[in-house]
């Protein structure tokens, strides 16, 4: 407990780097995918490719990966962009497979009414398939978020400092409460993402909550 | 009618990619003003035919003429805004609430949000729906009513056509009989040119000042007004048709 106490400036350091280094990921990774996977959906084969894509760039391990892409990126080992990248790759590969879907959940008749209406492309994308396919999306970046947040840690073994650091000391310190320390940070962070997705959820897409409110107020 | 305006269909055919033929050489023309009914079972090519009118769907050959214009030379975003459609299911946006739904096509158009509001809260009266469900989602309204704001946003863009795709199957009998009189009653004071699709020969007849019926296979049984069919059907198959639809509304 004391331990706790006493490093607690350097817990709240790292949590903070911690965060920082999560959010570009899940953020940069979502909007390249989104318009890739809603591209990819117009012909069959590209579509049924995004899925292979995405599998093959998710099955890529992430300590090769960290230890190859600086050469590949001409960057210094230390560098946090490595991390960076290779987090952007996998929020990318997650993300691919659930945008693809999402658009493809979107009621057909929904679009048709809307090119019937005489929607343009992009305003139809705006307008129409991205928030219709909104909540998928939101699920999906859901899941980008805390599979960021908690390969973030794997940084630490490359000396970019999160969480994970607290992981690789408590381990060779053989000091378990600092890698529950860490665990719980973590855990932490994940969960505060995930509530902050959701409330953006909530008030970027109200139609989705509206019938739910008004059928519990009935009840 | 005053030749050449309204709709007219020359010699139209479509057959889709999978091999269906839709619409086999039929020539038809809505007349200005006047209400036409295409009628017919399914696959008999009604809505195919219906849009050909907004390019929706294009024709292989034949064409088809709005005012006197071929609609192929006619950009298509353009041509379907100025044309109201209305769908079995409303077709309206689950994201948008029902005064911006109104609001779509003007928007689309370049009216301001503002102003087209303002409009789109005078159609909810027009079409009998009270202004407390202006801000509600269509998920939030009855059958009927989102029938209703489907037709006040096929009419905010004040189209001189309005195409509606079977608007009253999906809701039940009183409903749509209440519809179909507001329909009558709305049409009577804006006059519009209106093709309606239904598989139902009643409400062809009722909403109709002129009936297409359409066989299976996409051919022109007979047009006519509902008099002309009922007492002079061109054949058997008609004859047939109409009488289901009288047995049918006997045993309502």
């Amino acid at each position: 407990m004391n331990w706790l106490i006493l490093n607690c400036a350097q817990i709240l350091h790292y949590a903070l780097q911690h965060m920082l280094l999560s959010v570009f990921p899940i953020l940069l990774g979502t909007l390249v995918a989104v318009p890739l996977a809603r591209l990819a959906n117009g012909f069959r084969l590209t579509r049924s490719s995004i899925y292979v894509a995405s599998s093959v760039l998710y099955a890529i391990p992430s300590l090769p990966l960290l230890i190859f892409l600086p050469a590949l990126l001409r960057t210094k080992i230390l560098n946090p962009v490595n991390i960076e990248v290779a987090l952007t790759i996998y929020a990318i590969a997650i993300m691919l497979t659930s945008a693809s879907h999402a658009f493809l959940s979107i009621d057909p008749s929904v679009i048709h009414a809307a090119d019937a209406m005489g929607f343009g492309a992009w305003k139809k994308f705006f307008q129409v398939e991205l928030p219709l396919a909104g909540s998928q999306l939101l699920a999906g970046i859901r899941v980008v978020s805390v599979s960021t947040i908690s390969l973030v840690t794997v940084g630490s073994l490359i000396g970019v400092n999160s969480l994970g650091f607290f992981f690789l000391e408590g381990y060779q310190r053989d000091f378990p409460l600092e890698i529950w320390v860490g665990i719980a940070a973590t855990a932490l962070i994940a969960l505060l993402f995930d509530q902050i997705l959701a409330i953006c959820g909530r008030v970027l897409m109200p139609w989705n909550h509206r019938r739910v409110t008004r059928e519990r107020s009935a009840a | 009618m005053e030749h050449g305006l309204g709709i007219a269909w020359k010699s139209v055919s479509k057959t889709y990619n999978d091999g269906t033929v839709a619409v086999n050489n039929v020539s038809v023309t809505a007349d200005e003003h006047r209400t036409l009914a295409l009628v017919g079972s399914s696959g008999s090519g009604k809505t195919t035919l219906l849009q050909m009118v907004n390019r929706m769907v294009t024709p292989n050959s034949g064409t088809v003429l709005i005012q006197g214009q071929d609609n192929q030379g006619m950009n298509p975003v353009t041509l379907r805004r100025s044309i109201g459609y209305v769908l079995q299911n409303g077709g309206l946006l689950p994201n948008k609430t029902v005064l911006d739904n109104i609001a779509t096509v003007p928007v689309l158009q370049g009216t301001r949000r503002k102003d087209a509001r303002v409009h789109a809260l005078e159609l909810l009266d027009e079409v009998g729906l009270e202004k407390s469900i202006q801000n509600r989602y269509p998920s939030e309204l009855s059958g009927g009513q989102q029938q209703r704001v489907g037709v006040a946003r096929a009419l905010a863009a004040n189209p001189e056509i309005l195409l509606m795709d079977e608007p009253f199957a999906a809701v039940d009998p009183i409903v749509r009989r209440n519809l179909q009189d507001e329909l009558l009653r709305l049409q009577s004071e804006i006059g519009k040119t209106i093709v309606f699709v239904t598989h139902d020969i009643d409400e062809a007849f009722y909403l109709g000042d002129k009936v297409a019926l359409l066989r299976p296979g996409g051919t022109l049984a007979q047009v006519g007004t509902a008099r002309e069919l009922i007492d002079h059907p061109a054949d058997s198959f008609v004859a047939s048709f109409i009488n289901a639809g009288c047995l049918r509304s006997e045993l309502q």
